[in-house]
This record gives structure tokens, sequence and C-alpha cells, in this order.
């Protein structure tokens, strides 16, 4: 297939043309597993979530307007797929508190204290920890570290004030920082073990 | 500037979206205040992690193909729901990702203790009518709390859909009932107009309680409700009313909203059933051949406050059978009964007998006192009238509910506002009643569970109800429902 843009794309889905709608799952496929990914930090998980997304634009297509750009449609009708499984997700009863001081993976501290945060596991830690925070912090999070959006862009992919989102990323860096101050003071107990 | 504002500002800050006047009032602070300056620091550090783990990943290999079988599997089902024009919900829903994800249930650890007789005969009281005790040796005990996992822990929330229609994308929108997920409102993403999981693929991968969706339609879409308009019910050719029935009234709306189910006992490897609530709704009763002898029912309670589970009693009984509702009216003086194809009320003693029903020949019935007496709850099978009916107990009306009924299981709410039964596939649905015209109707499962008659236990505030369902065909299990209003 030629390369197309998006809207000659959907334009050719809406005629019926499936694989044009394959062309584009194959070009945004990336983005979309990568924003299930990161909110979930499982690979099952995530590719469940992203065939939701894609399956959910696949059938609201014809609700694009074609005059708009249509990676930020997309992704906004993706985000909102994946927010509300997450939101469905039953929820702990144990005080945000409680899960936010507990820390059950403590990386090997193989490395002087003042690189853990460089380390790949806690990177792995922050993944984690990231995607064990309520939907309602992490989606902002997510959107605005992957995609690099800024504050009014996740407000109007999450359709709430640019001041909620300001408040949501605020609290959400603050519960992930507690944990992460709890894994450096594991990690040193662990090297003043050794 | 006080610290404690700056240090809300901090990461705002550092993402450049601070107005002029307020970054200048927080540089101002931050040039004499040590802690602030850490606190920034602290945030960069954040920041520079989150965007190294914050990547992009690529995904799997043959992504695009899943994603386009899908696509494909939803085209044919949509084909499939077009070819076929039946007004009522069609029954086989497809699977979920979520639903599988949802079969493991909770598994109970065997841990022993003597402490349980006192909570076994309350629970006896909670049954009212137990079903014949058979043996009642080897007390169990409070299970030990340390052994259950989180998961375990933490209840599952079922949403399923209430009509069962195949929807369409403007109809998936959930109603505002289902935006309440742990007590309070919760925001919803637009853009997509909606939010629905529709069939999925996939695996089992944590092997925990793990929610299911199916679609929903919401009341407050304009399109949904239009939709549900479509779906109203006529009233069907009745057969001629034979006794002084001078109305025939009530219009069901199938009004699409999500019902929450909470697995309370949902185990591939055990049988769970009959659920009961104690006095104060906050404990749930249930048998279940779990740490029971063979061919044998232990009696077992869940807290549903900090979902710990106990074995009452061990091998209490063989035989756990759905209790009928009762025939006799709620001020005793009044009973139900069936003869020649007609529905009866009568004096204990047999006399004022009046039919409640026309005469339905090949008709076979269940039924049930409203709770304030003035009506009764007709469950109509085997006649071109299948369905389920309200009569009124003086005999005076005979109205049509749904179509949607048949079924042998009926339970109204304590409030006598809202009626569970189940129609000839033992569906469960509920039914509010709205006023006499109008009747909400609430699709509580998704399919059918064919191994008779299932269980309906309304809780005392009518907001909830508990009942036994093999999802699937596998094993019963119990769970629980909270019914929007």
């Amino acid at each position: 297939m030629e390369v197309l843009a998006d809207e000659a794309l959907v334009k050719l889905c809406l005629e019926g043309d499936r694989a044009a709608f394959a062309e584009i799952v194959k070009r945004y496929q990336k983005q979309i597993f990568s924003l299930a990914y990161r909110l979930t930090n499982q690979v099952e998980d995530a590719q469940d979530l992203a065939q939701e997304a894609f399956l959910k634009i696949y059938q609201v297509l014809d609700k694009y307007d074609t005059s708009r750009p249509f990676f930020p449609w997309m992704y906004k009708v993706a985000a909102n797929v994946c927010y509300t499984a997450l939101r469905k997700k039953p929820q702990e009863e144990v005080p945000l508190e409680k899960v936010i001081e507990f820390a059950p993976t403590i990386p090997q501290a193989a490395t002087q204290p003042e690189d853990y945060t460089e380390t790949k596991e806690v990177q792995r830690f922050v993944q984690q920890a990231l995607a064990e925070l309520p939907e309602k912090y992490k989606v902002p999070l997510v959107l605005r570290y992957l995609e690099d959006m800024t504050y009014q862009q996740i407000a109007e992919v999450m359709d709430l004030p640019v001041t909620t989102i300001e408040t949501r990323l605020f609290r959400g860096k603050s519960l992930l920082q507690k944990r992460l101050i709890n894994l450096e003071r594991g990690v040193k107990r662990e090297m003043s073990r050794s | 500037m006080k610290c404690q504002e700056a240090k809300q500002l901090v990461f705002t800050y550092l993402d450049g979206c601070l107005d002029s006047q307020v970054e200048s009032e927080f540089l101002t602070h931050l040039s004499h205040c040590t802690s602030c300056q850490n606190e920034l620091e602290s945030a960069r550090k954040l920041n520079s992690l989150l965007a190294k783990s914050c990547t992009i990943v690529q995904p799997p290999a043959d992504f695009v193909s899943q994603v386009m079988g899908r696509i494909e599997e939803f085209e044919k089902s949509k084909q499939t729901a077009q070819a076929k024009v039946i007004p009522m919900p069609t029954r086989a829903k497809p699977k979920t990702v979520l639903e599988k994800l949802s079969q493991n249930g909770f598994r109970f650890t065997k841990v022993a203790s003597v402490a349980a007789l006192v909570a076994a005969l309350g629970a006896f009281v909670a049954f009212g009518k137990l079903p014949e005790i058979t043996k009642m040796a080897d007390l169990g005990g409070k299970r030990n709390e340390s052994s259950l996992t989180e998961q375990e822990k933490q209840p599952a929330t079922v949403l399923a859909d209430n009509t069962g229609q195949k929807l369409t994308p403007e109809q998936t929108k959930p109603g505002p009932d289902s935006e309440q997920v742990d007590g309070e409102p919760v925001e919803q993403l637009p853009g997509s107009n909606e939010e629905s999981l529709p069939e999925q693929t996939g695996a089992d991968a944590n092997n925990e309680t793990k929610p299911v969706e199916i679609p929903s339609t919401s009341k407050g879409n304009p399109k949904a409700e239009e939709q549900a308009g479509h779906q109203e019910e006529t009233i069907p050719d009745l057969p001629r009313l034979d006794g002084p029935f001078r109305q025939v009234t009530g219009i069901t709306s199938v009004v699409a909203k999500s019902v929450s189910l909470t697995p309370i006992s949902q185990d591939s490897n055990y049988v769970s059933l009959k659920p009961a609530w104690d006095e104060r709704s906050r404990r749930v009763y249930y048998f279940s051949n779990q740490e029971a002898s063979e061919g044998y029912y232990s009696l077992w309670v869940k807290d549903l406050k900090d979902s710990t589970v106990e074995v009452v009693a061990r091998n209490v009984t063989k035989n756990v059978n759905a209790d009928k509702p009762s025939t006799k009216s709620p001020d005793g003086k009044y009973m139900l009964y069936q003869e020649d194809g007609q529905v009866f009320v009568s004096r204990l003693d047999g006399s004022e007998a009046r039919p409640l029903t026309p005469k339905l020949e090949s008709a076979s019935f269940a039924y049930a006192w409203r709770p304030d007496g003035t009506s009764v709850a007709i469950s109509v099978k085997g006649t071109e009238s299948q369905g389920l009916w309200l009569a009124d107990a003086g005999g005076n009306s005979w109205s049509f509910i749904t179509a949607n009924g048949g079924g042998t299981s009926l339970s109204w709410s304590p409030d006598g506002r809202k009626i569970a039964f189940t129609d000839t596939d033992n569906m469960i649905y509920v039914g509010i009643l709205v006023d006499e015209n109008k009747t909400n109707l609430l699709m509580v499962v998704p399919e059918g569970d064919k191994q008779g008659d299932v269980t309906l236990a309304w809780s005392p505030d009518s907001q909830k109800l508990l009942f036994d369902w093999a999802k699937d065909g596998s094993n019963r299990g119990v769970y629980l429902a909270t019914i929007p209003q």
C-alpha cells in the first residue's frame, strides 16, 4: 500500500477496506501498546488492552472528524478505553498510604547507593510503582512522560480541568516519590548489612 | 509564598507550567529556602527517572494480526446479530478478556478451629430453613487471615450488560450507575463516547480475580435511550381472559444499565451455592463442597467488610436446593395455589378463592407475594403468555411485565420495588417497578445457568442481590449484584 495520510486511510476503512485499518494499526501499534503497557506493566494485559483500544477505534471510526488530526483523536479513544478498563478493576481497600509504604521489590544494591536511581532495576521498580498507582494518577503521568503531553493536552484527553491534571500529577508524583524514598532506605539498609 | 505552597508547585515549575507571577514568587521563595531547594532537586530526579522509565515499547510481532483477528470476529458477530431479528437479549455473550481473567476465584485454605458453633446457629437463623441436615460433625474455624493473598481479599467486579444485545459503538457508554466503582463518582474520559470492552481474547496471566466487563448502554446517552425505546416490548396477544381481569397494563423498558457483580465465592474446583445474608448484611452465608466430604456440603460465611472466609460447619447437608417463595401472604391470611392452568388466591382454609390469572392450559407457574401483600408476581412458562406478570392480589388486574420470564426463581426486594426472577434459560433479571405502567429491566448475568433453580436473596436495604450462578456452565459460584437505582 502506498503511503497514505491517516485521514485517507480512515476514509478507505469507512468504505470497508480492512487493509487500510491494518495499516493504521501497524502505524500506531507502538504508541497504543506502550500506553497500555506502561499503565499495566504486564505484557499480556497490555496486549489485551491495546487490542481493545484498536477495536474501539475501529468501532467508532465513523465519529472521527476528518477535518482534525487523526492521531490525537485516536489516542484519546485509546486512553479512554485504558482508563475505563483500569477504573473497573477492583479497588483494594488497603489505604493508599499503606500501599505506598510497602516496597516489595528492593533492587539489588550492586552499585553505589547514590547511583541507584540510574539502574535498570530501579527503572523497573518505578514502572511497577507507576502501574500500581490509582488510575486517576497514573493515566496523566503516563500521558505526560510517554507522549510528552502538556497539561492542556492531558486535560483534553481526560476531559478534566487543567488544574485537576496539575493536582493529579503532583499527587501521583508525591506518591511515587514516597515509595522511592522507602526504596532508597531499603537499599541503604541492604548496603549496610553487606 | 510559604514552603507548603512552594512544594506543591515544584513539579509544575519543572514542567514550565507556572504563570510568570507565580513563578517569580516561587523563585524568590526558593532562593532563601534550603528545604524547597532540596525538594526541587528530588523532583528533578524523579522527573528524570520517570522520563527514563516511561518509554515506548515494542508490541509483539504478531500484534497487528491479533488486532485484525479481533476485528474480523467483531464484524462476524455484527453480521450474525443483524441476521437475527430477535427483539430480546441474545443469550450467548462472547467472553471478554477480563471475564477470562476473572475465572480464578477465591481459594480457601483449610485452617481448622472449633469456634464456629455459635456462628453456625446464627447461620441457621439467617437461612430460616436449612436443607436437611444429615451430618454435623467436624466443625471448622476461622480462616487464617494471614494466608489470604491480596487478590483473595479483594473482590472483583463484574459488569454485565443488561440487555445482552449487540451494541453499536455509540450505545456503549455506561450508565450513571456504572460510573461508581468504589462509592465515589469517577470521572469518565470523553471522546470515544463510550467505554466498553467488547469481546476479547487473552490469557489469564496472573491467575487472579479481575473484573469482567461486557458492553453496557447508558440511560444518559440519548442514542442509547433511543435504542432502549426501540426495545420496548409490546404486549403479546393474550388468550381470552375468563376471570375478572379488567386491565392488561405494563410496559417494560429494557433500560440498559450496568449491574456490578462481585464474586463472593467462585472457584473452578468447588461449588458454592444458596447464599443468604446475615441480619446486618455484613456477612454472607453459603454452602460449598469445599472442605466437605464426598457428596456433602459445608456451610461457609464470608465477611464482606474484611473479606475473611470461615467454614462454619462441615458436612452439614447432602442436598442444597433453592427455596421456593412462600405461598402464604405476608399477613398470613391468604395463600396462593395453582389448579387447572390458573393461579388462585384464597384464605388459608380454601374459602374465598379467586383466580389471579386467566386459564392458561399448558402453563406452569411460579409466584411470589409482593412484600406489602397487594400483588403477586407470577412467572408463566409454556404458553404464548410466557413471561413475568404482576397480578393484583384482589384478582382485578393481570399486568404483563416482560416476556423474559418463565423461570422458577422469583424474589421481591424487601421494599417491594424490585423483583429478581429468571427466564426459562435461567438467565437472571431484575425488574424495577417504576410505576404501574413502567418497569425497567436489568439483565444481571450475561448468560443462563443450566443447573436448575437459582437462589435470589435481597439485602434488607433492597440495594443488593445475592445469587448463585454457574458462569460458562462451570461450577456454581455465589455472586453479589449491586442494583442501580
